[in-house]
């Protein structure tokens, strides 16, 4: 089954304002696509225009081919999303909500009951289904927001910053629902302007800046061709590092810029190179038999890539 | 052949349930499930309590006032209707954007026109329970008097029809409005105030005030009237007796006169409501 999203001349303008400038993109298949850019970008824009919440100024969106704004009801069968965080009737209780969704999503009232239970247990709301929704925290509401976007099954999924206004616990929960929903066969295109969740959760990245188009790649493509020279990565030992120790790891690692010590544990390294600089420097801890616990890139290269492009493109 | 059943607007049949396909409903269907869930939400709201309790001491009040509650019906019955039109229409698509709520059933496979008329319903049924509780009470009281005249079915009827014009166009005002007290601003300053002084400028200037909604509603009180009124009586304004030279006219709408102005009120801002709604950008 074909999974696509597509912008053709894809424009919105507020008066003089052009707040999105002639998209042209097709996003296929089953993958998790970051939506990138800074505040007041075309984010929130863009993903309106795809649920029909606004009307583009000129081009069309086309989900599975079918055109958002003259097939609406038929375009989105097959979307879930959750934009902005929106109200929802504060004198329903989440069961009554996602029932109203369920049921003009067509959802058969045999299985409607069973489907609520389960999405609510995926965003961990299951103690609230029968408490009124007024009384929520935003965090909360973002879940219930969440869950009716899962109810129906949906191919396809639209998450306008999903981890907007929880927790660090929450925005865990809901990087990890993103992240089982890419093992089932969806495509999902996620808003963020938080770099490490797009690093985190998503495949391929669609960068953008005041309304336009900067790259539409995968992750690894772009920081290959845009990341500067230098990276970052941060390492964890098991025990505090001798002072000899860590003159050891000066002299012995390659392409090595700045070392910057959290504390006699960790640390966090600056080299200078790409993918097999960083993979010359594992497998040098490793022969120096450091108790080496935690090696992560510090995506600074996202960063960097992001940074680069705004100054060069726009 | 497989059989097909229909559910709340939902064909369901053999084959779909194989293959657990979503059957989106049709309008109809849907327009009916946001009505329910619309419904439950103003009913177990603050404003439908304090709404009713305020309609229910007021009929209390007049059982001590009056002796003749079916005369009082048709000065009260209009002000309630456009209570309760505001109580629950001001904010009904205005609150939709102000509040946010929009974004929630809007990216759904649903028109809008479905979301509209779903919402109007639901206010609609809303403020007929609290136009009903004063019309329990009224009648009521005019059983044990036994004093019900005739006409009083069609002024019920009438009154009804009157609460449909008048949500239609607080649902327009609300789709206007970007804010809820904007919406509420323009529904009072319309159907409060500005219906009733174009009607009392029309005695004195003198005009037909055949595009005022409340001038149409009139008819809810002269059906009772036997022989029905003339279409205008001109003489000194007794309102103002001591300016002796004023003349004034009062108009009285004819039935037909009446419910084609109700009628008009009823469907020129209800589809200009959805026009305004369906354009509207979130």
């Amino acid at each position: 089954m074909s999974l696509t999203i597509e912008w053709v001349n894809l424009s919105k303008t507020f008066d003089s304002f052009i707040a999105v400038n002639n998209f042209n993109i097709k996003i296929e298949g089953a993958k998790c696509v970051g939506f990138l850019g800074p505040n007041g970008s075309g984010k929130t824009t863009t993903l309106k225009m795809c649920t029909g919440l606004m009307n583009p100024s000129a081009g069309d969106v086309l989900i599975n081919g079918i055109n958002v704004q003259k097939e609406k009801k038929k375009a989105l069968c097959s979307i879930g999303s959750a934009v902005e965080i929106p109200e929802i009737y504060p004198y329903l209780t989440p069961r009554e909500a996602l029932m109203m969704i369920a049921k003009i999503r067509g959802i058969s009232p045999n299985s409607c009951t069973k489907k609520i239970i389960q999405v609510l247990q995926e965003v961990q709301m299951i103690d609230w289904i029968d408490k009124r929704i007024g009384k929520f925290s935003r965090g909360m509401k973002q879940r219930i927001v969440i869950a009716s976007a899962l109810i129906n099954n949906p191919d396809i999924l639209l998450f306008d910053e999903p981890t907007q206004g929880l927790d660090p616990r929450g925005m865990n929960e809901i990087r990890e629902i993103i992240k089982s929903l890419k093992t089932k066969g969806k495509l999902i295109l996620m808003s963020s302007h938080l770099l490490d969740e797009v690093s985190q959760v998503c495949d391929e990245v669609i960068m953008i800046d005041h309304g336009k188009i900067l790259d539409y790649d995968s992750i690894t493509n772009i920081i290959k061709k845009f990341a500067g020279k230098n990276n970052w990565v941060e390492i964890g030992f098991e025990n505090p590092l001798s002072n000899s120790m860590k003159t050891n790891l000066i002299r012995e690692l390659p392409k090595l810029i700045t070392l910057e010590w959290i504390d006699d544990r960790n640390v966090k390294m600056q080299y200078q190179g790409g993918f097999e600089i960083s993979s010359k420097i594992l497998k040098k801890i490793v022969e120096m038999n450091l108790g080496i616990i935690n090696y992560r890139p510090a995506w600074r290269e996202l960063e960097d890539v992001y940074m680069n492009l705004i100054k060069t493109k726009v | 052949m497989s059989t097909v059943k229909i559910k709340n607007g939902i064909k369901f049949n053999a084959e779909n349930k194989k293959k657990q396909v979503n059957i989106i409903p049709n309008n109809f269907g849907q327009i009916k499930i946001i009505t329910k869930y619309t419904l439950l939400d103003y009913i177990r709201s603050r404003r439908f309590i304090i709404l009713s309790s305020l309609i229910f001491g007021l009929s209390l009040l007049l059982l001590f006032i009056t002796d003749n509650m079916i005369n009082v019906w048709a000065q009260m019955a209009p002000i309630i209707g456009i209570l309760s039109s505001i109580f629950f229409g001001s904010d009904a698509i205005a609150g939709e954007f102000q509040n946010k709520t929009g974004y929630y059933i809007i990216p759904n496979p649903i028109n809008r026109s479905s979301i509209y008329l779903g919402k109007w319903l639901a206010a609609y049924l809303a403020s007929s329970l609290v136009l009903g509780g004063y019309l329990i009470i009224t009648l009521i009281v005019g059983l044990i008097n036994k004093n019900i005249p005739d006409q009083f079915i069609y002024s019920i009827i009438i009154t009804w029809f009157f609460l449909a014009a008048g949500l239609s166009v607080v649902f327009c005002l609300s789709a206007v409005s970007k804010s809820i007290l904007t919406s509420i601003f323009l529904d009072v300053i319309l159907l409060l105030w500005l219906n009733i002084l174009l009607i009392n400028i029309a005695g004195l200037i003198p005009f037909e005030p055949w595009f005022v909604l409340n001038y149409g509603g009139e008819i809810i009180g002269t059906i009772f009237m036997d022989p029905y009124p003339p279409h205008v009586i001109v003489g000194n304004n007794p309102l103002y007796p001591k300016m002796g030279g004023i003349t004034a006219s009062i108009y009285t709408p004819s039935l037909l006169q009446g419910f084609t102005i109700i009628g008009l009120y009823i469907i020129i801002p209800m589809i200009t409501g959805l026009i305004l709604f369906k354009k509207k950008e979130f």
